[in-house]
């Protein structure tokens, strides 16, 4: 390829050009590369192929709940209703289900309803002018009570709803599955087909560059044609889809509706954001980032269980990491800079 | 209008940014005395008192961080509250370190340390106060279960659970809340405080006039960890025993409380009267909403509540400053 | 002697919070010394080689234009930032690596250009803003009241309660509190950075009294301004700064509105004229491309006229603050007048965005509203043309690189490759981006807000080339805003000069700078202040 059909095709990119454009690439490279060789040193099986299709199933959950998070982080939020929402498309689809719908029918209707509530979060935080964090934490906290409530009505069991998912579901997300031919479950495969499209998306589309530019400078988007509202709310409902899409996955893992099971997202979707070197303040990084961001974490999760660190130890890690991070890619200026 | 009511008068104006969370406190109290007369016996205000207290000192906790200005929000309050808890059990309790002196001292000396460490990161560093405090929040959660043993516990110090009983048929936790209050006093009447204030509004200014920005806005996170560490005597009071996982929910109620006394998350405006008194507020929320029988989904309407709380709070805030806004440009 | 007492009630009875011994420099001693200090921030050299040396009791002005680095040199003698080589002295002490309260220990205050107003805070704790300490309060909340008070009636003529939030002030009030704050200080040096732009006539009259009052007690005042009919009254000597480098400084003597201007701009009267002689002699202009009419920028602006033909380019000048830059919003629909209505036939948008053969809008404030700093110059440059270059959603590159192409031949621009950063760019590059940026959507109208701010002296001439040409020979109309009159001297063939929010006069583009210059201060502008400083001469004499 010489060099114009390189910038023209962003896509087909050799390393050395994504490199060249993506310094940021290098420490996230470097640490995942580390991190490999010391789990292929340190614990046992770290390479054989049942441990790599593990960490590839739990790395897609993440990835596609991190998605969201990459596309609020590039306008400079951050959605902390992510977890909630993962848990709450948990237990409704399982309860949906056993209400009868028919499992595509369900699984829009979650959908739907994830968007509806994205919209109720970027409203509400546009509105308000507060950071979204605040705004999407106090969302989440009445999704998921609603949820619960919701699904609790009339059952037994608080908070949880016991059902039976789909075969294909269950399928897809299972360590036994092949996806043509390729011993890796079909969740994998659509991760992957989600990223590509995600990517081409924020490469390619001018709503997608569009994200860039109100991150960079909404004021000047405003006057290219990006209308930073509309923006807004949809960033926000894609995250929400998103979230609810990993509930919807989660199943078929969990068997169940568990509302707990978004709780490790809490923090780990910022972690693989700002870990892979995109921006909290916007403007800067994508989902390619994220990807390494959320490999090193899975990678780093596998380490440290290896190494028999608790799911609280490797919580403690990561904010270690998240600070270590930040502190490299996302200072403030000094006040005098703003005279 | 008489000299002395004109004075009275304008302090109260000082406060007005508590004014709707006291507003709700008056609401509450009825809705409380209507649905729940038992709050208001000897025995339902002890209870009562011992809950409030870390809620209270949490709330307190987060204010001066929001004071700082520049996003200053203190996610790491609840977890912090909950590590030292634990931590206080495991490693002093456990170990036969039971008294007054050693458990409050490091209780103090933890928390002040932790806010030490924020507020550099915030102030010098300069990374987002939303990042570190998240951080943080993981750091702490993740520590406070590490360090957690499951084994049976030592006997809890007498002075350490009496706090959440009587003294002299006065709630004791009440008295030692009332009393953090009273010491506040002199730190909100303090040049520092003052200075704070102005670093929250405006820190350009304030660096241009020659204010240690950096030192000011390190020492509110500073403060923030002193008062997280007598909340964390009050919570291990109230539990008598460790709890590691207490941490998300205080953080949540801490912010609520905040935002509902009227302190801005943009920094210089609010105080500690509003978060305590949205901290009560909150408080009666739940304790009005266990009066309806909700059964298993109890613990869910509390969520709802809490969330939906914080939204209408920030709602609230956000018309009252246009509102502010509109008469100042028709003024 | 009257002047200690005279000092003591805007003072304290309690003695300055200077940290220094307090020696009193002799009158005309030199107390504030720079030496070639260079600062660049990034790309951008906005010092290279200033020098300064003022006295005590004088009114030592600051003058230059736009981007010659007045603000810099202020800030680094302020503590704010440390130059990256040269060195600054005050008061006998060298200031190297000292922070804002250092200096201000040592007796310098300063009045930045922004009003620096924390709105939620007091007027009071404002005013005394970092006059105590971080613990240790040096200052009673009562005195701190009453100084307020007495202070900011004596500099206003009004009473201002303290206690209210800053914010609720008006904006010439608040610029009033920054003044009063240095002041409170009681400094041996006091330095303003436009402080005059948010204050009306009358107050920078009141402020001109003060500052020469507080000359005739031994202060070292540093005036920087751009109101330079004021400083030919008032300034005892006067250094000119241009490109980040000092000229030359004149005595008062030597100071007149004419050596102000040479030297700032650079060019001698003789070449001027030989400029504008050269000047393409304007073509009838084409048809009306946009017509405005009866336009009230406030309510009490007088209402403006202005009709924008093919093939003209029109000037926009005056005054900071008299409507020239609400003017052009209004005219890119990003401001509503007050009253009035723009007439076009061309597809132009309300809100700024730029329309294939409307209406395009370059702001000179790149910063804030033109680049996206983190984003390729291909980028800055394609963005509202995406939408024109997609195939299925997904956008064509190849087709905006050509694009790019096209416009770097057109406007000489001098890049790497499409994909570098734009921060790679230098300030006058960066403004070609984004001048290209809306020629490409191919407007008939280009309305051009102070464009050339910040642009070497090499790539402005060469932009002016290319204004002329898009309205020669591409036939479109273009206002051109600029604060620098021999930038419109240069393109217009008509400058309308504003005033007070309406247009004042409407001259040849050929007129002369004169001309300009009055209209722009009103020749009942000059008269006043002139008119005050006599009054206050003669108070003086008689007291």
């Amino acid at each position: 390829m010489n060099a114009q059909q390189q910038a023209d095709a962003p896509l087909l990119i050799t390393t050395r050009a994504l490199l060249a454009r993506s310094p940021k690439l290098l420490p996230g490279l470097v640490l995942l590369i580390a991190l490999m060789i010391i789990g292929a040193v340190t614990v046992d099986g770290f390479t054989n192929s049942a441990n790599v299709k593990s960490m590839l199933l739990l790395a897609s959950f993440l990835g596609i709940a991190a998605y969201g998070q990459t596309l609020c982080a590039l306008v400079g939020g951050i959605d902390l209703s992510i977890p909630f929402l993962i848990g709450a498309a948990n237990v409704l689809l399982v309860w949906f289900l056993g209400k009868g719908l028919s499992p595509g029918l369900a699984i829009a209707a979650v959908l739907a309803l994830a968007a509806l509530i994205g919209l109720l979060s970027a409203t509400i935080s546009k509105a308000v002018r507060v950071h979204s964090l605040i705004v999407t934490l106090g969302v989440g906290f009445v999704v998921i009570g609603v949820a619960q409530i919701v699904t609790t009505a009339g059952s037994e069991f608080a908070g949880n709803v016991y059902g039976t998912p789909p075969a294909w579901l269950t399928e897809m997300t299972s360590l036994r599955s092949t996806t043509l031919g390729i011993g890796v479950p079909p969740v994998v495969a659509l991760w992957l087909v989600l990223s590509i499209a995600g990517i081409t998306f924020l490469r390619m589309t001018t709503f997608g560059r569009g994200i860039y530019a109100m991150g960079g400078n909404p004021v000047a988007a405003e006057r290219v044609g990006v209308s930073v509202n509309t923006t807004w709310l949809v960033v926000f409902m894609l995250s929400a889809v998103f979230a609810a899409l990993t509930g919807v996955l989660l199943v078929g893992f969990s068997g169940g509706g568990v509302v707990s099971v978004g709780e490790p997202y809490l923090f780990t979707t910022i972690a693989a954001v700002v870990v892979g070197g995109s921006s909290l303040l916007g403007g800067q990084g994508g989902y390619g980032l994220t990807l390494l961001g959320v490999a090193v974490l899975t990678v780093l999760q596998t380490v440290l269980v290896g190494l028999g660190l608790s799911p609280p130890g490797q919580e403690t890690v990561l904010g270690l990491m998240i600070i270590a991070t930040v502190a490299l890619y996302a200072r403030e200026p000094h006040p005098r800079s703003r005279i | 209008m008489k000299p002395n009511l004109v004075r009275v008068r304008q302090t109260l104006l000082g406060y007005d940014y508590a004014f709707t969370a006291f507003g709700l406190l008056v609401v509450l109290l009825l809705v409380a005395a209507l649905r729940g007369p038992k709050l208001f016996t000897s025995e339902g205000l002890t209870i009562a008192a011992s809950v409030l207290a870390p809620l209270v000192l949490a709330a307190m906790a987060a204010t001066p961080v929001a004071i700082s200005g520049r996003g200053g929000v203190d996610l790491s309050v609840g977890p912090l509250m909950a590590f030292l808890n634990v931590a206080i059990v495991t490693w002093l309790i456990n170990e036969g370190l039971t008294g007054v002196v050693p458990v409050v001292a490091f209780a103090l000396a933890a928390g002040a340390l932790f806010g030490l460490i924020q507020g550099l990161l915030v102030s010098l560093v300069r990374l987002q106060p939303v990042v570190v405090t998240l951080s943080g929040f993981l750091f702490l959660s993740g520590l406070a279960n590490v360090i957690h043993t499951n084994g049976s516990e030592a006997t809890f110090p007498n002075w350490l659970s009496s706090l959440s009983g009587t003294t002299a048929g006065i709630p004791t936790a009440a008295i030692v809340v009332a009393a953090i209050c009273l010491a506040w006093v002199p730190v909100a009447r303090s040049t520092y405080y003052r200075n704070l204030r102005l670093v929250g509004f405006d820190d350009r200014t304030a660096y241009a006039s020659g204010v240690n920005v950096a030192l000011i806005r390190a020492g509110a996170y500073v403060l923030g960890g002193l008062l997280g560490g007598v909340a964390a005597l009050m919570l291990s009071s109230l539990l008598i025993s460790a709890s590691p996982n207490v941490g998300t929910n205080y953080t949540l109620i801490a912010l609520t409380a905040l935002v509902l006394g009227g302190t801005s998350l943009a920094g210089g405006s609010g105080g500690m009267v509003g978060s305590v008194l949205g901290a009560i507020d909150v408080y009666l929320i739940q304790y009005a909403l266990a009066t309806f029988q909700f059964g298993k989904s109890s613990e869910f309407v509390n969520q709802v509540a809490n969330g939906g709380v914080l939204l209408i709070a920030l709602l609230l805030g956000a018309v009252a400053v246009s509102l502010n806004a509109r008469r100042r440009a028709t003024a | 002697m009257n002047d200690s007492n005279k000092r003591a009630s805007l003072s304290s009875p309690d003695p300055t919070p200077s940290t220094q011994p307090r020696r009193s420099p002799g009158l005309g001693e030199v107390v504030v010394t720079a030496v070639e200090l260079r600062k660049s921030f990034g790309d951008t050299q906005a010092l290279a080689g200033a020098s300064l040396a003022a006295r005590s009791g004088e009114i030592h002005a600051i003058v230059g234009e736009n981007g010659s680095g007045k603000s810099t040199l202020i800030k680094i003698l302020a503590g704010i930032y440390g130059p990256d080589s040269g060195h600054t002295e005050v008061l006998g002490r060298s200031s190297a690596g000292m922070s804002p309260a250092d200096i201000l220990d040592l007796g310098l205050a300063t009045v930045f250009q922004e009003v620096l107003v924390a709105e939620g805070a007091s007027v009071a704790d404002n005013i005394f803003a970092g006059y105590d300490g971080t613990f240790r309060r040096r200052v009673s909340r009562g005195e701190k009241l009453q100084r307020t008070g007495s202070l900011l009636s004596q500099l206003t003529g009004h009473d201002v309660d303290p206690t209210v939030p800053a914010g609720s002030l008006s904006l010439g009030d608040r610029q009033w509190v920054t003044i009063a704050r240095a002041m409170a200080r009681a400094p041996r040096v006091l330095i303003l950075d436009e402080s005059t732009s948010a204050l009306d006539l009358s107050g920078t009259a009141s402020l001109l009294r003060e500052l020469e009052r507080l000359k005739e007690e031994g202060v070292c005042v540093i005036l920087v301004t751009h109101r330079i009919a004021e400083l030919s009254v008032f300034a005892d000597r006067a250094t000119v700064l241009r490109d980040g480098a000092t000229t030359t400084t004149l005595e008062k003597s030597q100071i007149s509105e004419q050596s102000l201007l040479e030297l700032m701009g650079g060019r001698a009267p003789a070449a001027k004229g030989h400029a504008a002689s050269t000047r393409p002699v304007n073509p009838e202009p084409g048809e009306a491309l946009v017509d405005a009419s009866a336009i009230k920028l406030a309510a009490d602006a007088e209402p403006i006229e202005l009709t924008l033909r093919a093939g003209e380019i029109v000037g926009l000048a005056g005054l900071e603050g008299h409507g020239q830059g609400d003017l052009i919003e209004v005219l890119a629909g990003i401001r509503r007048p007050v009253a009035g209505e723009i007439r076009t036939r061309l597809p132009a948008a309300a809100d700024g965005k730029s329309r294939r053969g409307g209406i395009a809008y370059v702001s000179g404030d790149r910063k804030r509203v033109g680049v996206f700093p983190e984003m390729s110059i291909l980028e800055n440059f394609g963005l509202p043309t995406y939408r024109a270059h997609t195939t299925a959603g997904m956008i064509r590159w190849r087709d905006v690189r050509g694009a790019l192409e096209r416009f770097r031949e057109q406007l000489g621009l001098r890049m790497g490759k499409p994909r570098a950063s734009i921060g790679s760019l230098s300030g006058g590059n960066q403004q070609k981006v984004l001048i290209a940026r809306w020629l490409a959507a191919e407007p008939r109208v280009l309305l051009l807000d102070d464009p050339t701010r910040g642009v070497d002296a090499a790539t402005k001439s060469d932009l002016h080339g290319r204004f002329r040409q898009f309205a020669r020979e591409e036939g479109m109309g273009i206002i051109l805003l600029s604060t620098e009159i021999e930038e419109l001297l240069e393109v217009c063939d008509r400058i309308l000069v504003m005033r007070k929010g309406s247009v004042a006069a409407e001259l040849r583009g050929d007129a002369g700078e004169d001309k300009i210059l009055a209209s722009m201060f009103g020749v009942e502008g000059i008269d006043d202040v002139l008119a005050a400083e006599r009054e206050a001469t003669g108070s003086k004499e008689t007291s």
